[in-house]
């Protein structure tokens, strides 16, 4: 398995996950009920992500953010009354790239484990999907659209998302896309051609839901373009 | 020991996500997986037409509302629901400008060949539209 990091110091990409997750632990944190036992959680798990992308035993810093971050997101979940899938790809890429710190000292293992493990999200979806029986022929998709946009929207992306409404095969054709898709996360991992190929395929699904239903998954699209793309990092001094 | 590493990860994830449901930062993700043959939204309903809850304000409603449950299984989304009557808690009033208003609850049945609308009542309201 090839990266397109490979030669390149992955810090910057451990910032990038310590900014996003810090970004979602404090949206978290703000949307529930101060409290002194909140605030504390919060600042614990902010210093230790200081710690983890600066690289101070990151293995430890790291999985005292994520379990700090575990806690927030339950009381959200618990407050909220359902757990809000939006936060969970900063923690899902956080968990995969302690899984790669722990596994060995090449600089590519966290960035590889962030990256499987983003794609499982895509997969488990897609089984999810799947175990549910004929989900890409039934109404799933219809349904979502007409709970989620407005009755008098007339814009251009109004239009687009009645049409799908009112024509089943152009649902059925966009709920296949998205099956196709999330269950090809898998080949992302396989080399750097592939993960830009099939990040910038998962870029635009996120993109095409976001614009027809209005609900964004920003962390996984900021980490789709963090990772997928052959970004000139700086060199590993002394690395071929 | 990379491929491994990558291998290891995703069915690891999927694994643990499958057992332990929605546990931060596992999840199978099901939110829309769920098959139905139909859909809903809340909206406002004046003389006959449908508009967003938004267009208008200082609503005063009687009674509880209904849930449409003897129109047989209907399709929700919780948080949408929730965001809409949300903005008529918070924006109750008691408007001598207010006109009749009813909350209906749209309903879009869908077959392969046609799309049925029908509404539901959901609550009596006076508003003013904003």
């Amino acid at each position: 398995v090839k990266s397109p990091f490979d030669g390149r110091s992955r810090r910057p990409l451990a910032w990038v996950l310590a900014l996003l997750f810090a970004r979602q632990l404090l949206l978290v944190a703000g949307a529930l009920e101060r409290s002194p036992s909140v605030m504390a959680l919060s600042a614990t798990a902010l210093v230790a992500l200081v710690l983890f992308a600066r690289g101070y035993k990151p293995l430890l810093s790291g999985a005292l953010a994520l379990t700090l971050m575990s806690v927030l997101a339950q009381l959200h979940a618990m407050q909220s009354g359902g757990p809000m899938r939006h936060e969970f790809a900063v923690g899902v890429a956080l968990f995969g790239w302690l899984c790669g710190l722990a596994l060995g000292k090449d600089d590519a293992l966290p960035e590889i484990g962030a990256a499987a493990a983003l794609m499982a999200t895509y997969v488990d979806a897609a089984l999810s999907k799947l175990l549910h029986g004929n989900w890409a022929e039934s109404a799933t998709l219809r349904a979502m659209l007409v709970a989620h946009r407005r009755v008098d929207d007339v814009s251009l992306l109004g239009s687009y998302a009645r049409f799908v409404v009112e024509h089943a095969p152009a649902a059925e054709l966009l709920s296949w896309a998205t099956l196709i898709v999330q269950l090809g996360a898998a080949i992302y991992l396989v080399g750097p051609r592939a993960r830009m190929l099939w990040g910038t395929l998962l870029l635009v699904f996120h993109l095409h839901v976001a614009l027809l239903t209005g609900i964004y998954y920003w962390d996984a699209m900021y980490l789709l373009v963090a990772w997928s793309y052959p970004w000139p990092l700086p060199r590993v001094l002394g690395s071929s | 020991m990379r491929a491994r590493l990558a291998l290891g990860v995703l069915v690891g994830y999927v694994a643990i996500a499958f057992l332990v449901g929605n546990r931060y930062p596992f999840s199978v993700f099901d939110m829309y997986s769920r098959t139905t043959d139909n859909g809903s939204r809340i909206v406002a309903r004046v003389e006959g037409r449908v508009e967003e809850v938004d267009r208008f304000v200082s609503w005063r409603c009687e009674g509880e509302p209904e849930s449409c449950d003897q129109e047989g299984a209907i399709s929700t989304t919780e948080p949408v629901d929730r965001e809409i009557l949300g903005w008529v808690h918070a924006h109750a009033g008691d408007s001598p400008a207010a006109i009749s208003v009813e909350l209906v609850r749209r309903i879009w049945r869908f077959s392969r060949d046609a799309v049925r609308v029908e509404d539901c009542l959901v609550q009596r309201c006076r508003a003013v539209r904003r």
